[in-house]
C-alpha cells in the first residue's frame, strides 16, 4: 500500500478533462465532420474549451477522434486568431498583410463601396467556399448566389475530390450527398481492395478507420495498390507498388477476369443492374435499346426472358428487371442466342458487350501497364471474385490523372459486379441518403416535387449544377464563367470541358478581361471567400497569386477564422466564429453514418462579440444588397424549410433581436422536431445531452429501404449501371470520348514514360496531422506531431536505387523541376525503400507562408508550387499528377 | 483492486499520432519541445519491393519492478496503490538517475523553460508548477473517475484496450493468457503491464 502522502499526491496529479462540463460538437478540422464533445472549464476566470473526445453516442466515429480531432481546441485560441473586421490600408499591395481594424458596419460599407466604385453585375462576383462551407451551410450558399442572381460558385474540393473521383463512382450507384462519400462496411468485409487513397481512412479520416480497424483485427485480407508505402499500404497484407496512374488497368483486368471466369453475382448483375439490357452497336458506340420522354430520361427498356424466350419491355426507371411494364415476372437472360434479332436488328446484351470489350485488358496486359505481375493480378481477381462479402474501398480524394473518375467508375463496376452495393461487408449507403430516397420516391408517385436539398443522389448536384449552366435560370442570361469559358474554347476549336461545376475553370480568364460571352466582356470582379484557402489548395499557387493580385478584381473579401495564405491578399476580412464557439443554424445529417442520425453543434466557449457565425455574415451581406426577404424565401425553396416560420425568426434577427444563426436554427429545430413527433425544447435537450440522435439504425432502415432491393437509386435507369447512361448522353451532346466512353475502356496516364536517369513521376498524399482545403495549419500540436515524423512528412520521398546514383542523401536539401511547366521548388529529401524507384513522394498541405501563422510559416514545402493548372474535359478535374520531375541536388 | 494493465495492438495501428495529441493535452506536456509521453515509433524495414513499415507506441510500462525506482534517490518515484508508478514532483530532484535506469526511454525532462511555458499557455489551470522528471500516470486521475486513459479513449483503431490483469474475463488478460499479447523485454525481469499484440 501507498503511504497517505502519495495518495496525496496522486489525487493532485489531476488531468485536463477532470471537472470540465461536456459540450456536443462536430468536429471541423476534415470532412469526416465526427461528432465530438467539448471539455469545458474556468481556467483563469473564463470558460475555456480544455479537452475534446470523441462522442460515444456516434454512430459515425463511435467515440474516437483522431490527432486533428483532439488537437482542434487550440484553434480557439491560437495566436493569429482573426478578433476584428480588417480592412486593407489604402496603397497597401494585395499579399502583403497591411490591414486596419474596423467595425462590422464599416467593412460591410466598404465592401459595397468597392462594389459601387467597379460597377460590379450580379455574374461578375463569386464565391469561393472551402468545404466547410459545402458540408454546413450548402443551403445559405445555394440560396446566396440564386438570390443575388450569382451564378458562380467555385467549391474545395469539388475538382480535387467529389467531380474528380467520387463522381466516377457515383456514375455507377447513383450515390452522392453533401457528404457524398461511402462508409463501406468494413468491419464486415472479408477482402478488402484500397486504390489511390491513404485520406480517406490512415491518413485519417476515422469513421473510416474505425471500421477498417476492426477488419485488421478480424484478419480480412487487405491489398493496398500504392506506388508508396503510405500509413495504410503498412497495414496491407499485400501491398502493390503500382506505377503511379495506371490503377484502372488492374480493375480492367480484374473485369476481365471476373466476367470470364463466371465470379460475378449473377443474381445481382441479372437483377439490378443494366447487363441484361438489349444494344446495339451504332456508330461504334454500344447503344441500348431505349424510349425516352421529351426530357431524355429513359422510359424503356428490352431484355430477353429466360422463361419465355420473348422479349420483354422494362420501365425505364426502376429498382428491378424482374418485373415487366405490364407488371408481368420475368428472369432476363444476360447473354442471347448468337443469331438473335429484334425489329431486323441484331442485338447483344450490355453484357455481352462487356465481355468483347475487356477481352484486350488481359491480365498480362494490365502487368505492362501497371508492373504488376499479371498472375497477382489474376490471383487477385479470382481471390476478389470468390470471397464474399468483398470490397474496393470507394476512395476519397480523386484527381491526380485525366483518368481518375474513369479509375473510380471501374471500381465501382467490379464492386457491383460482386453484388457489393448496399449489403453487409459491401458499400453501405448512408442513412441521409436513403432517407431523402425514400421521399423522393413517394413524392415521385404522387406526383409532387422534391425541393432541390431534398433530392437524393445525382439529382442534386446534376440539378444544382445545371442551375449555374443554364443562362436562362438567371434573370440576366449569363452561365457561370466556368461554363461561359467552356463555350468559348469550344467555339474556338479546343475541348472545353462538359461538365465545369463549381469549379474555378476560366477564372484566370475572366479576371484578366479576356473571357468572352455573346460578344461581351464577361469578368469577375468580386470574390467572397469563405473558409478557402486556394492559394494552398489549388493549383498553382501562381495562377490564384496572379488572379487575386490583379487590379481588375475590384473587391476580394474573405471570411475566416485565422489569417490564411489567401487571406492576405484580401481587401476587406470579416472575422468567423470557430466551431468550438458557434450554435450552427441547422441540424445536420450524421454525415456517411449509415444509421439514420441527426446532430448539431452547441457553443462550448463564447467568442469574442466582434466574431460572427457565417450564416449572420452571409444574412449581413443580404441585406446591405437589400435582399433579405427573397434570401429568406430562396432558402425556404430550395431547403422546404417552412416560410413563415423562416420570415417570422428572420424578422426577430433583423429588429436585432437575436442572430440570424439562431433565428435558421429554431426553424430547423422545430422541422426536425415535427417530423420526429416531439417538441423543439425536447429536440434540443436530447442533441444537448447526447450530441447525436438515431432516428432510425441502418438495420432497421435496410429492412424497408435497401437500395436496389426496395429503391431505385438516382441513375437514369434506377439501376446500377455498368454501362453509364449519363457518359452515353455526353457522348450524344458532345461526341465520342474516351473521358466520357460509356463503355469500360482505358486512358492511360499521360506521362512520360522513357524517363531520364533524374526523371521521376510525382505523387503527392495527405498525411494524418493535416486538415486537406482549409485554414488549420497553423495548429501548435499538430505542427508538434508533423516535426517529429519531419522526413516522412516534409520530406521528398527517394528511393535509395536513385538517391546514390544522385548522391542524394536524407536531410539533403534537393531542386524539383517540373518537366511539363517548368515549375520548382526546394525541398529536403528523404531516402527511403518505401517507395518505386521512378517515382517521387511529397505529403500536401504544407509550406504556409503567411507570417502570422506562426507555428506553419515556411515549414516544409507546398504541392502547389509544383503543380501546373492542368485539368481534364470532362468535369475540370485536375491532372495535379500528370506531370515528370527532374530531381537535383 | 484492479490491477489495470494495456495491451497496444499493432496489427491495426496506423501511426496517426491520435494518441500522442490525446495525451498531450489531458497532461499538458510539453509539445513545444518535442517532449511526449507517448510517441509513436515508424519503423520502415526491408528493401524496395519487399518492405514492412511497422508503427509502434511508446509509453510508461509501470512495471511491477520499475527500474526508475529503484534508483531515485529521494522516493519521488513510487507506485500507488493501483500499482500506476508515478512522480512526486514537489521531491523529485531531477537528476535523471530515472530516465538512464528507464528500459524504454518512458522519461524526460520538464524543463525550467517548459514549466514557464506550461504556465503562459494552461494559465490557472497549469498541472505542472515545477521542474521534475516527467512520465505517463496512466491517465490514473481518470482511472479514478471511471474513465479510460485518454489515448486509449481516443485510439481510431482501438489498437490501446485498457482492463484489470486479474480478472480472467477481461480482454486484456484473455490476450496476456493466450500469449498474443506479450511484453517488451521480458529479459529484463520488470514485469510491465503494457503488453503488445505484434
Amino acid at each position: 500500500m501507498s503511504s497517505l502522502k502519495e495518495r496525496n499526491v496522486a489525487a493532485k496529479q489531476t488531468t485536463a478533462s477532470r471537472d470540465v462540463e461536456w459540450v456536443p460538437s462536430i468536429c471541423n478540422f476534415c470532412s469526416t465532420v465526427c461528432n465530438v464533445r467539448i471539455g469545458v472549464k474556468e481556467v483563469n476566470g473564463k470558460k475555456t474549451a480544455v479537452k475534446i473526445e470523441g462522442n460515444p453516442n456516434s454512430p459515425l466515429n463511435r467515440g474516437k477522434t483522431c490527432a486533428r480531432g483532439q488537437a482542434g481546441l487550440k484553434q480557439t485560441y491560437d495566436e493569429g486568431r482573426l478578433t476584428t473586421p480588417l480592412i486593407r490600408v489604402a496603397g497597401s499591395k494585395r499579399g502583403e498583410w497591411n490591414f486596419r481594424p474596423a467595425s462590422w458596419e464599416e467593412a460591410t460599407q466598404y465592401f459595397m463601396q468597392k462594389m459601387q466604385e467597379h460597377q460590379v453585375q450580379p455574374w461578375e462576383m463569386a464565391m469561393i467556399g472551402g468545404w466547410t462551407s459545402c458540408v454546413f451551410y450548402m443551403p445559405l450558399a445555394l440560396a446566396f448566389a440564386f438570390t443575388l442572381q450569382m451564378p458562380n460558385i467555385v467549391a474545395a474540393p469539388m475538382q480535387q475530390c467529389v467531380t474528380a473521383g467520387h463522381f466516377g463512382n457515383d456514375l455507377v450507384t447513383g450515390n452522392f450527398n453533401f457528404h457524398d462519400e461511402v462508409l463501406a462496411d468494413f468491419e464486415n468485409a472479408k477482402y478488402i481492395i484500397f486504390s489511390a487513397t491513404n485520406s480517406g481512412v490512415a491518413a485519417a479520416s476515422t469513421s473510416r478507420l474505425v471500421r477498417f480497424a476492426e477488419a485488421k483485427k478480424r484478419g480480412a485480407k487487405v491489398i493496398v495498390l500504392d506506388p508508396r508505402m503510405s500509413e495504410l499500404a503498412a497495414k496491407a497484407d499485400e501491398w502493390l507498388p503500382i506505377k503511379p496512374g495506371t490503377d484502372s488497368a488492374f480493375f480492367l483486368a480484374m473485369i476481365h477476369v471476373i466476367l470470364r471466369k463466371g465470379l460475378y453475382d449473377v443474381n445481382f448483375v441479372t437483377k439490378h443492374t443494366n447487363m441484361p439490357f438489349l444494344a446495339v452497336e451504332h456508330q461504334g458506340m454500344v447503344v441500348p435499346m431505349m424510349e425516352n420522354d421529351e426530357k431524355g430520361n429513359p422510359t424503356a427498356f428490352w431484355v430477353l426472358d429466360q422463361v419465355s424466350g420473348e422479349v420483354r419491355k422494362l420501365p425505364g426507371y426502376n429498382n428491378t428487371n424482374m418485373v415487366d411494364v405490364e407488371g408481368k415476372n420475368l428472369v432476363p437472360a444476360l447473354e442471347v442466342p448468337k443469331n438473335f434479332e429484334m425489329n431486323g436488328q441484331k442485338p447483344k446484351t450490355i453484357f455481352q458487350y462487356m465481355i468483347e470489350q475487356t477481352a484486350k485488358f488481359t491480365p498480362e496486359w494490365a502487368e505492362q501497364e501497371t508492373d504488376i505481375p499479371a498472375a497477382t493480378i489474376e490471383k487477385i481477381a479470382i481471390e476478389f471474385g470468390q470471397t464474399r462479402p468483398s470490397l474496393i474501398d470507394p476512395g476519397w480524394h480523386g484527381a491526380r490523372y485525366g483518368n481518375m473518375i474513369n479509375t473510380r467508375r471501374l471500381q465501382s463496376v467490379v464492386q457491383a459486379l460482386v453484388g457489393g452495393i448496399d449489403t453487409t461487408g459491401g458499400w453501405l449507403m448512408s442513412g441521409e441518403y436513403r432517407e431523402k430516397l425514400l421521399h423522393f420516391v413517394k413524392n415521385m408517385k404522387e406526383g409532387k416535387p422534391t425541393p432541390v436539398l431534398k433530392l437524393p443522389g445525382m439529382n442534386f448536384p446534376m440539378t444544382a449544377a445545371g442551375k449555374f449552366f443554364d443562362p436562362s435560370s438567371w434573370q440576366h442570361n449569363h452561365p457561370s464563367f466556368a461554363m461561359a469559358h467552356s463555350m468559348a474554347e469550344k467555339a474556338a476549336g479546343r475541348p472545353g470541358v462538359v461538365m465545369p461545376a463549381f469549379s474555378d475553370y476560366g477564372l484566370e480568364e475572366a479576371i484578366d478581361g479576356k473571357l468572352q460571352y455573346n460578344g461581351e466582356p464577361y469578368r469577375i470582379k468580386a470574390i467572397l471567400m469563405n473558409a478557402a484557402n486556394p492559394v494552398r489548395h489549388y493549383y498553382p499557387e501562381s495562377r490564384w497569386k496572379k488572379m487575386l493580385s490583379s487590379p481588375n478584381l475590384g473587391i476580394l473579401a474573405v471570411i475566416d477564422i485565422v489569417p490564411s495564405d489567401t487571406a492576405a491578399y484580401a481587401d476587406v476580412i470579416f472575422p468567423n466564429q470557430n466551431y468550438i464557439e458557434r450554435d450552427e443554424p441547422f441540424i445536420y445529417g450524421a454525415g456517411p453514418s449509415t444509421d439514420h442520425a441527426i446532430t448539431t453543434r452547441f457553443s462550448a466557449v463564447e467568442s469574442s462579440p466582434e466574431l460572427k457565425g457565417t450564416a449572420d455574415i452571409l444574412f449581413g451581406f443580404a441585406q446591405a444588397f437589400g435582399a433579405t426577404d427573397p434570401l429568406v424565401q430562396t432558402i425556404s425553396e430550395l431547403s422546404g424549410m417552412n416560410l413563415q416560420d423562416l420570415q417570422e425568426q428572420v424578422g426577430k434577427a433583423v429588429k436585432g433581436q437575436q442572430t440570424y444563426t439562431k433565428a435558421l436554427r429554431n426553424v430547423s429545430f422545430k422541422q426536425h422536431a415535427k417530423n420526429l413527433g416531439m417538441s423543439a425544447d425536447k429536440l434540443e435537450q436530447i442533441l444537448r445531452e447526447k450530441g447525436v440522435l438515431v432516428v432510425e439504425t441502418a438495420d432497421k432502415m435496410r429492412e424497408h429501404a435497401t437500395l436496389f432491393k426496395d429503391l431505385p437509386v438516382p441513375t437514369p435507369s434506377g439501376r446500377a449501371e455498368i454501362y453509364s447512361l449519363m457518359l452515353a448522353g455526353f457522348t450524344m451532346q458532345q461526341g465520342p470520348s474516351q473521358s466520357w466512353n460509356p463503355g469500360l475502356s482505358y486512358i492511360p496516364p499521360q506521362v512520360n514514360q522513357a524517363k531520364k536517369p533524374d526523371e521521376f513521376n510525382f505523387i503527392y498524399g495527405k498525411v494524418p496531422t493535416v486538415s486537406y482545403a482549409s485554414t488549420n495549419a497553423n495548429n501548435p500540436i499538430l505542427m508538434a506531431l508533423s516535426k517529429v515524423k519531419e522526413n516522412e512528412f516534409m520530406g521528398l520521398w527517394i528511393n535509395p536505387q536513385k538517391a546514390t546514383m544522385l548522391k542524394i542523401k536524407t536531410g539533403d536539401t534537393v531542386r524539383v523541376e517540373n518537366l511539363v511547366s517548368g515549375q520548382k521548388a526546394q525541398i529536403k529529401a528523404f531516402v527511403t525503400e518505401m517507395v518505386r524507384p521512378d517515382t517521387v513522394f511529397m505529403a500536401s498541405s504544407f509550406g504556409t507562408e503567411n507570417p502570422l501563422l506562426k507555428n506553419a510559416v515556411g515549414v516544409g514545402t507546398a504541392v502547389n508550387t509544383l503543380i501546373p493548372y492542368q485539368v481534364e474535359p470532362l468535369v475540370s478535374a485536375f491532372r495535379s499528377q500528370e506531370f515528370t520531375v527532374r530531381v537535383t541536388k | 483492486m484492479a490491477r489495470y494493465g494495456m495491451v497496444i495492438d499493432l496489427r491495426s495501428c496506423v501511426g496517426c499520432q491520435a494518441c500522442s495529441a490525446a495525451c498531450s493535452i489531458e497532461n499538458q506536456t510539453p509539445y513545444w519541445s518535442d517532449k511526449w509521453r507517448t510517441k509513436v515509433k515508424d519503423i520502415q524495414v526491408g528493401h524496395y519491393p519487399n518492405t514492412a513499415r511497422h508503427f509502434v507506441p511508446t509509453i510508461c510500462m509501470h512495471c511491477k519492478e520499475p527500474a526508475c525506482m529503484a534508483v531515485c534517490p529521494t522516493k519521488a518515484t513510487f507506485k500507488n496503490d493501483e500499482g500506476f508508478v508515478l512522480v512526486n514532483y514537489d521531491t523529485c530532484l531531477g537528476c535523471k538517475a530515472c530516465m538512464a535506469a528507464c528500459p524504454y526511454g518512458a522519461r524526460y525532462v520538464y524543463s525550467k523553460e517548459d514549466v514557464r511555458k506550461a504556465q503562459e499557455i494552461y494559465g490557472d489551470s497549469a498541472q505542472h508548477n515545477k521542474v521534475h522528471i516527467d512520465k505517463c500516470t496512466f491517465c490514473q486521475d481518470r482511472i479514478a473517475r471511471g474513465m479510460e486513459p485518454a489515448c486509449v479513449t481516443t485510439c481510431p483503431t482501438a489498437s490501446r484496450i485498457v482492463g484489470d490483469l486479474d480478472d480472467p474475463n477481461s480482454e486484456v488478460a484473455k490476450d496476456v493468457a493466450t500469449g498474443l499479447a506479450k511484453p517488451l523485454r521480458p529479459d529484463l525481469d520488470t514485469e510491465p503491464r503494457v503488453y503488445y499484440i505484434y
